[in-house]
């Protein structure tokens, strides 16, 4: 038989076929990609915690605890002159880390013997204090957070009663965790009702807010130390943006027109964990038995699909999937609940 | 001749790449949709909100639900709709609904739910008798029926 197939062409039905295989080649391929790309983020997500969670056991090798998530500085105790503004309360736990991931020159900006609030540490035109003071904090920022805006605290100084106008401050995508708030604790069958045992929660914010890990007796390995909360410059409801829509039933910090605090100095960044139900858009908070990625108020809430990633008390750096039953969560949180769960 | 049979082969091949790549859609995960009704005093009630405990696994998966204005509640476990199968025991409460947070209990995350008006008879897996048993069939619970006094 003599051969042609120099001649011989592709037939057109030949030619339909493989462009068909390398479109469903490529509809397999794409998603892949970005799938890839995500993981990159949150493997960089996880390292930024990582060092948090170093610096957390560096720190207590210095002074032989850790810095709890509340501190108040009673006004009599301030510098003279205290706070116009009468706020006591001053930096929390990862504002404390600064000087163990590297930012020393930041942290030695600040005067810490008053409120984060204070003038003497808030940007003209409010305060005094240099503006490279409030340089963005990478470590503090998950890659996987969409790039919105970072956090004003103009309106919520406004509802305060305080000066107007924009005062943009660094924010972070990581809370120190304080305890489980009722709704969880009821979830997880605990009649404890909400509590500031979380690692880093502080009962007595003026005495109390040395922690010692001897304190932790559910183990540091069994215990979320960090955890995501990311993107708080904006409210996300399962997994959308939602500022501004269907506040109606309970007013919320959008309707409000605020946005959750996200200075990574501040106290209020420190969460009693929720359980939400997930459902009613018009009332976010509703209670339920769901914390991780539902809204980004007071849960677990990270960008990463499937879960959010936390750090635990011996500094390793965990995924807990948002299909962890609230009784484990919560057993995790508690750092003298002697529960024997683990998040495996 | 020889073009068919790389036809017919090729169209297998494409065939079998159809028939894998429709395969791969994940299942729904084993959950029963449920609809139910809650009552208190007999009159269907909004605002109660239910608790799923799983009788046999402490560790379990707590489904939850809170009811609307007619009373009728879905359940929810995590993410998804629906509750798995097997025998719960359900608690009720029912926060005062005039309870409502402040802008600064919206900052700190420090708003606690109003009074329960049930007393706190039903608020507990440790005490609750309500128990409910949901199958692969259930569709429609029995009303929930639950009192103030």
């Amino acid at each position: 038989m003599k051969r042609v197939s120099r001649n011989h062409g592709f037939t057109l039905v030949e030619l339909l076929v493989v462009i068909a295989i390398i479109g469903i080649l490529v509809g397999l391929l794409l998603p892949a990609v970005q799938a890839a790309r995500e993981a990159a983020r949150r493997m960089s997500c996880g390292n930024n915690m990582k060092q948090a969670g170093l610096a957390i056991h560096n720190f207590e090798s210095t002074y032989k605890y850790i810095h709890g998530s509340e501190r108040d500085i009673p006004l009599a105790e301030q510098p003279t002159p205290s706070n116009p503004y009468g706020q006591t309360a001053t930096f929390g736990t990862l504002f404390h880390l600064l000087p163990y991931i590297e930012q020393g020159t930041i942290y030695d900006m600040f005067d810490k013997k008053r409120s984060y609030v204070d003038p003497v540490n808030m940007p003209p035109a409010y305060g005094t204090i240099n503006k490279t003071a409030q340089s963005p904090i990478s470590a503090y920022i998950c890659p996987s957070t969409p790039g919105d805006p970072p956090s004003d605290y103009g309106p919520y100084f406004q509802a305060n009663g305080l000066p107007l106008g924009s005062i943009v401050l660094p924010r972070t995508d990581y809370i120190p965790l304080k305890g489980i708030h009722s709704s969880l604790a009821s979830c997880a069958a605990m009649t404890t009702g909400s509590t500031k045992n979380g690692m880093l929660g502080v009962t007595n914010t003026v005495t109390g807010w040395k922690i010692k890990f001897a304190e932790v007796t559910d183990g540091l390995s069994n215990t979320i130390c960090l955890a995501e909360l990311a993107g708080k410059q904006n409210t996300y409801f399962r997994g959308k943006k939602t500022l501004g829509v269907g506040f109606t039933t309970v007013p919320t910090f959008a309707g409000f027109g605020l946005q959750l605090n996200s200075f990574y100095g501040d106290h209020n960044t420190a969460r009693q964990i929720r359980g939400y139900s997930g459902a009613n858009l018009n009332n976010i908070i509703e209670a339920g038995c769901s914390s991780i990625n539902i809204i980004n108020e007071s849960g677990l809430y990270s960008f990463h699909p499937g879960g959010a990633q936390v750090v635990m008390g011996d500094g390793s750096v965990t995924f807990i999937s948002q299909t962890t039953s609230s009784v484990v969560l919560a057993s995790q949180i508690t750092r003298n609940g002697g529960e024997t769960t683990t998040t495996e | 001749m020889n073009m068919r049979r790389s036809l017919g082969r090729n169209g297998s091949l494409l065939g079998l790449l159809v028939l894998i790549t429709s395969l791969t859609g994940c299942g729904s995960g084993g959950l029963v949709v449920v609809e139910g009704t809650v009552k208190v005093d007999g009159a269907p009630t909004g605002g109660v909100v239910l608790m799923f405990f799983p009788k046999n696994d402490p560790n379990g998966v707590t489904a939850a639900g809170t009811s609307d204005d007619q009373g009728k509640f879905t359940l929810t476990s995590g993410l998804d709709s629906g509750v798995a199968t097997g025998k719960y025991i359900v608690t009720a409460t029912y926060p005062d609904p005039a309870v409502k947070p402040t802008a600064a209990q919206m900052m700190q995350g420090t708003f606690e739910p109003g009074p329960d008006l049930l007393k706190g008879k039903y608020s507990k897996k440790q005490t609750s008798t309500v128990e409910i048993e949901i199958t692969s069939g259930s569709k429609e619970l029995a009303p929930i029926e639950l009192k103030k006094g």
